[in-house]
C-alpha cells in the first residue's frame, strides 16, 4: 500500500511514544527497563564484586564513607506489533472500505515507527504474519505484504474465522513486548472481545485496540421498507423492516457494545478509539492516529 | 374454447386454466411474505437479531418487474401444459382444379370443361359454411398454388377465377397423394375431367368430375410432325371419336417474322378412331424457317371438341449438320462419307470454338459436353455424364429387349443382330438404357446439361449402308435424334422450364402472337406451343418450335381414369397443439432452468458459508 507525497511528509512530522518503558532489542530512542550506560541517571546502587569501578561515585564516596555505584537508563527500540482483524466483516467485498482503511492506518502508523528504527511485525487475524520489519527501508516490504493480504481475503473464500484462536496464536508469536496496535471493528460478543485483547495484554504489551466501523455498520441499510440482511461472516440471512425505531433500537445496542469495550479497555489499560472507515483514506488515518495519542 | 378478436383459442386440458388465478393468488401471497429481493450484507448480525422482529411483508402491493416476470412464466407453464392452442372455427380446404390440355375441350355451349369446374367449385365454396378458409391449387403437371393459404370465400373465388388452361398433361396422381397426406387441410375438393376408380365418398377427399357429354369427346389433333429428307412435311394427325370422319390439313408456312405466309396446299384426311394418319405437305417455296399445320373436322354436324390440339408447329433447318469427330480413323475409314445427312469434320482447332455436336468413336468425352454427343463403343472406364462402361462379359452379345419407342430405334430390330463384341454399360443417372443384351444395358440415351447424348456399347462403324440395315438405320436414326432434331421442333409434353443455350440473350413468341420471354438462367417458361425466336449475343437468330403432342390429353374418347388414394384419417386440426404453444412451453420452460440455475447458485452459496 502505498502512501502519496503529502501523506508521507504529515507522517514524517510524527514520532512514537509510548507511555511504558520496555526491553528493547538494540538501542535506540526510547527509554528502556535495561540500566546501562546511557546519559540520563537512573539511581544508585551499593558497589557489588564485579561491579566497574569507572562508575563508583567518588564524591558521594568522599561525603558518606560507602562505595555507590551510578546507573543510568538505557535508550532502547520498541517492538511494534500491528494486528488487523482479517474476517469478513471488514474483507467482504461490500465492506472492503472497512479494510482499506484499517490497512492504510496500519501502513501510517508501521512508517512513523520505522522511520524512528522500531522493529514492526504485521500479524493479519485469519490471514498471515509478517516477518519483522526494521528500518525505513522495510516500508515498501511492509506494503507489500498488506497489498498482499487484502488481496487474498477480499477475493478469496469467504471462510469464518475464529478471531480469539487466531488473536491468541498471533499473541504468542511475540518476541519483544511492546507496542500493539489492535484495528478491528470488535463487532463480535463482548466476550470474544476481552478475550482477544486479554490474549496481548498477557504479553505485557501497551495495547491501542481502534474499532474501525463503516458506514452501513452506523446505520445498516439506510433504503426504507424490508431488507433481507445478510451476515458477511456467516452467510446468516434475517428478513427484517428496518423502520426509523429498529434502526434506533439498533444505534442504541452499538453504543451500548462500543461503551462496554471502551470500559473493559479502561480497567485494562488499553488505550481504545473509535474510528469510521471513510474517503479520502490519507486523512482519515491521520486523523485516527492524532486521536490514539500514540504519535506526537 | 373462446373467441377472442377473431381467432378462437382452445385447450387440450382445460381444467388445467384453473392453475392461473391459484397461481396469481399463490405468488401475491409469496410476494407480501417474503418482502423485497433487496439483499444488503451487513458486517454482523449481532445487534440485528436482537431486535424485534416486525413482518417484512409489503404494506402495499406495489410489485416490481420481477413479480410479473415470475408470474408471466407461471402462466405460461400452465398453458403449455393445458395444452393452450389456435384453433380455427371453420375449416380449411384445399380446391383442387385440374388444367390440363384435356380440360381445354368445349363443353356444351358454355366454355370449356375447365370453365365448368371453376363453376361447380364456385357453387361449392358458396355453399360452404363462411368460416372455412381456403388454398387454390391448379394441377396440370405441376400442382400450383394460386394463392395464399387461409383464403376467404371471397377471395377464394376471385382466384378461382384466375386458374389458366394448360397444355401440360396432368399428374393429378401424384398430387392428390400429397395433399390427402397433408394434414393442414380438413378436405381436398377436387374437379378433374378423369373418371374415377376406387372412389369412396369421404369429408376427408371430394372429388368431383366434370359430368362428361360422349358428344363433346370428338377430336383431332395433331400427333407429330417432321420434316422429311426431301424437304416434305410429314405430319401425324390422331382421331378419337366414334365414327370415321374427315377432316382438312391445311397450314403456312413462313420465312421469318416479317415475310408473308405462303400456304400449304390443304388435304382431306379420311380418319379412323384410334387410328394415327400420316400425311405429307410439301411446303410451295423452297425457303422457310417455321410451318403451322392445322387440322379440322369437316362434318359441320360435329365440333372439335378441343382446339388447343389442333395446331402443329415445326421450324426447318436448311443446311446439313456439321458434326466433329474424334477417333483415331478418318470419316472415309469409318464410312461417315457415305451419310448424306451429316457432314463430319476432323479438323478440331477449326471447329472448336462453334462448339459442333461430336461423335467420340472408341473414345469419351473429359467433360460432360454442352452439345449433342455420340460415343460409339467406349474403352471401360467411367463416363463423364456418370455411370462406366463395363469390361466385355462372357455373354452379351446376343439382344434381349428395347425399348422400341425410342426414336433411335424406329425402323429397327435389333433382334436381327448379333455384335461381335459388346461392352455392357452402367447407364448415367440423366439416360435410360434402350437396348439390352444378357450382360445388362449396351445402349444408353439420354440429355444433360441442354444437350442429348447416346453412348452405344458396341461398334457402329464403318457405315455400311444397305448392307447392313439395322445397324445402318440405328446409325441413322441416332444422327437424327441427335443432330437434326436439334433446334428443330420439340415434341412432345411442352416442357415447364426449357433450357437454351447460354450465348442465348433474348427469347420471344412470334407465333401464334407476340409475347416477351424471360430468360432466367438460360432457361424460359414456354406457357403455349408457338414459334420462339431466339437471339444469340452475336445477333443471329434461330427459331424454336414448341408443341403439346399429348396423345393421353387429347383422346377424349380414351378413358382416363384416376386411382385415389385412400382416404386417410385426420387428427382434427382444432385438437393439435399449434407450434406456438409448443415455443410458449419451450421459453417457460428455459426461463424455469434460469431460476432453478438461480436457486442452485443460492444453495450453493449457502452450503459454503456453512462449510466454513
Amino acid at each position: 500500500m502505498a502512501l502519496d507525497a503529502r501523506t508521507l511528509r504529515l507522517l514524517d512530522t510524527f514520532a512514537l511514544r509510548t507511555r511504558r518503558s520496555f526491553y528493547g532489542a538494540r538501542q535506540g530512542a526510547h527509554r528502556s527497563q535495561r540500566r546501562g550506560h546511557g546519559v540520563e541517571f537512573a539511581e544508585y546502587r551499593s558497589y557489588e564484586l564485579g561491579d566497574n569501578p569507572r562508575y563508583i561515585d567518588w564524591n558521594l564516596y568522599a561525603r558518606s564513607d560507602k562505595i555507590y555505584v551510578k546507573r543510568y537508563l538505557e535508550e532502547e527500540t520498541v517492538s511494534v506489533f500491528m494486528v488487523i482483524d482479517g474476517s469478513r466483516s471488514l474483507t467482504h467485498p461490500a465492506l472492503q472500505l472497512k479494510w482499506h482503511a484499517a490497512a492504510h492506518l496500519a501502513t501510517c502508523a508501521s512508517y512513523i515507527a520505522l522511520a524512528s528504527h522500531d522493529p514492526v511485525t504485521v500479524s493479519v487475524l485469519g490471514g498471515h504474519q509478517s516477518p519483522q520489519f526494521w528500518g525505513p527501508r522495510s516500508f515498501a516490504p511492509l506494503g507489500a505484504f498488506l497489498d498482499s493480504e487484502g488481496t487474498q481475503l477480499i477475493d478469496g473464500s469467504p471462510a469464518k474465522i475464529d478471531i480469539v484462536e487466531a488473536a491468541r496464536i498471533a499473541a504468542t508469536r511475540v518476541r519483544f513486548p511492546g507496542i500493539c496496535v489492535v484495528i478491528s471493528d470488535f463487532l463480535y460478543p463482548l466476550e470474544e472481545v476481552v478475550t482477544m485483547l486479554s490474549s496481548f495484554r498477557s504479553r505485557n504489551m501497551e495495547i491501542h485496540a481502534v474499532q474501525m466501523l463503516g458506514a452501513q455498520d452506523i446505520d445498516p441499510d439506510p433504503a426504507s421498507g424490508g431488507s433481507t440482511l445478510v451476515d458477511s461472516e456467516t452467510g446468516e440471512e434475517i428478513g427484517l423492516s428496518l423502520d426509523p425505531a429498529a434502526r434506533e433500537q439498533y444505534t442504541k445496542k452499538l453504543k451500548e457494545h462500543t461503551e462496554a469495550i471502551r470500559q473493559h479497555c479502561l480497567s485494562a489499560q488499553i488505550h481504545f478509539v473509535q474510528a469510521v472507515a471513510r474517503e479520502p483514506l490519507a486523512e482519515n488515518s491521520i486523523s485516527i492516529l492524532t486521536e490514539m495519542g500514540l504519535f506526537i | 374454447m373462446i373467441s377472442l378478436f377473431g381467432t378462437t383459442i382452445a385447450a387440450a386440458s382445460p381444467w388445467l386454466l384453473l392453475g392461473i388465478p391459484c397461481a396469481i393468488g399463490f405468488l401475491v401471497y409469496i410476494f407480501r411474505v417474503r418482502g423485497t429481493a433487496h439483499q444488503a450484507v451487513v458486517s454482523s448480525l449481532l445487534f440485528l437479531k436482537e431486535l424485534p422482529r416486525r413482518p417484512v411483508g409489503r404494506k402495499t402491493f406495489v410489485p416490481p418487474l420481477q413479480f410479473w416476470l415470475e408470474l408471466a412464466i407461471l402462466t405460461l407453464l400452465l398453458l403449455a401444459v393445458s395444452g393452450l392452442y389456435l384453433a380455427r372455427s371453420g375449416k380449411h380446404i384445399a380446391v383442387v382444379v385440374d388444367s390440363s390440355l384435356s380440360m381445354g375441350a368445349l363443353y356444351g355451349a358454355g366454355g370449356t370443361r375447365l370453365d365448368q369446374a371453376k363453376r361447380i367449385a364456385t357453387l361449392d365454396i358458396e355453399r360452404a359454411p363462411s368460416s372455412t378458409t381456403y388454398t387454390v391449387f391448379s394441377s396440370a403437371k405441376d400442382l400450383t398454388p394460386l394463392s395464399q393459404a387461409h383464403e376467404s370465400s371471397t377471395e377464394a373465388l376471385t382466384t378461382l377465377q384466375g386458374a389458366h388452361q394448360s397444355y401440360r398433361p396432368d399428374s393429378l396422381q401424384q398430387h392428390l397423394a400429397s395433399l390427402v397426406g397433408d394434414t393442414q387441410y380438413d378436405a381436398v375438393w377436387v374437379y378433374t375431367d378423369r373418371e374415377l376408380e376406387n372412389y369412396q365418398p369421404s369429408q376427408r377427399l371430394v372429388v368431383n368430375q366434370i359430368p362428361l357429354d360422349p358428344s363433346t369427346s370428338t377430336n383431332a389433333w395433331i400427333q407429330d410432325i417432321h420434316v422429311e429428307s426431301s424437304g416434305a412435311l410429314a405430319v401425324k394427325v390422331g382421331y378419337g371419336g366414334a365414327s370415321p370422319k374427315d377432316a382438312a390439313l391445311d397450314g403456312e408456312c413462313f420465312d421469318g417474322p416479317s415475310a408473308s405466309p405462303a400456304k400449304l396446299p390443304a388435304q382431306t384426311l379420311h380418319l379412323t378412331p384410334q387410328a394415327g394418319t400420316t400425311a405429307t405437305l410439301v411446303p410451295s417455296r423452297a425457303s422457310w424457317s417455321y410451318c403451322r399445320v392445322h387440322i379440322k373436322l369437316q362434318d359441320s354436324s360435329l365440333f372439335d371438341a378441343l382446339p388447343l390440339d389442333n395446331e402443329g408447329w415445326i421450324t426447318h433447318e436448311p443446311t446439313e449438320p456439321s458434326v466433329d469427330l474424334v477417333s483415331s480413323l478418318s470419316a472415309e475409314q469409318l464410312g461417315l462419307r457415305k451419310v448424306k445427312t451429316i457432314t463430319v469434320s476432323t479438323d478440331k482447332e477449326k471447329d472448336s470454338s462453334q462448339k459442333l455436336p461430336t461423335i467420340y468413336h472408341r473414345t469419351v468425352p473429359q467433360t460432360v459436353p454442352t452439345t449433342s454427343t455420340l460415343v460409339v463403343f467406349p474403352p471401360s472406364g467411367a463416363l463423364p455424364w456418370g455411370g462406366s462402361v463395363e469390361t466385355q462379359g462372357p455373354q452379351g452379345r446376343e439382344v434381349t429387349r428395347w425399348d422400341a419407342s425410342h426414336p433411335v430405334l424406329q425402323y429397327v430390330n435389333p433382334s436381327l443382330v448379333s455384335f461381335p463384341e459388346v461392352r455392357p454399360l452402367e447407364c448415367p443417372p440423366s439416360a435410360t438404357p434402350i437396348l439390352f443384351s444378357t450382360g445388362g444395358p449396351i445402349a444408353c440415351a439420354g440429355e444433360d446439361k441442354g444437350a442429348r447424348y447416346l453412348i452405344t456399347g458396341f461398334e457402329l462403324f464403318p457405315f455400311e449402308g444397305s448392307r447392313n440395315p439395322t445397324i445402318s438405320i440405328f446409325t441413322l436414326n441416332a444422327f437424327k435424334w441427335l443432330f437434326q432434331s436439334s433446334g428443330a421442333t420439340v415434341t412432345g409434353e411442352l416442357p415447364t422450364r426449357l433450357p437454351l443455350s447460354e450465348s442465348i440473350v433474348e427469347a420471344e413468341y412470334i407465333h401464334p402472337e407476340n409475347l416477351k420471354l424471360t430468360l432466367e438462367g438460360s432457361t424460359i417458361a414456354p406457357p403455349a406451343p408457338g414459334i420462339i425466336e431466339l437471339y444469340d449475343e452475336d445477333g443471329t437468330e434461330r427459331y424454336l418450335a414448341l408443341n403439346s403432342f399429348e396423345e393421353r390429353e387429347s383422346d377424349l374418347s380414351r378413358r382416363s381414369t384416376l386411382s385415389l388414394p385412400p382416404p386417410a384419417p385426420r387428427t382434427s386440426t382444432t385438437s393439435s397443439p399449434t407450434t406456438s404453444t409448443s415455443l410458449i412451453s419451450m421459453l417457460a420452460l428455459a426461463v424455469l432452468l434460469v431460476i432453478g440455475a438461480d436457486l442452485t447458485r443460492r444453495i450453493l452459496r449457502r452450503v459454503r458459508w456453512g462449510d466454513a
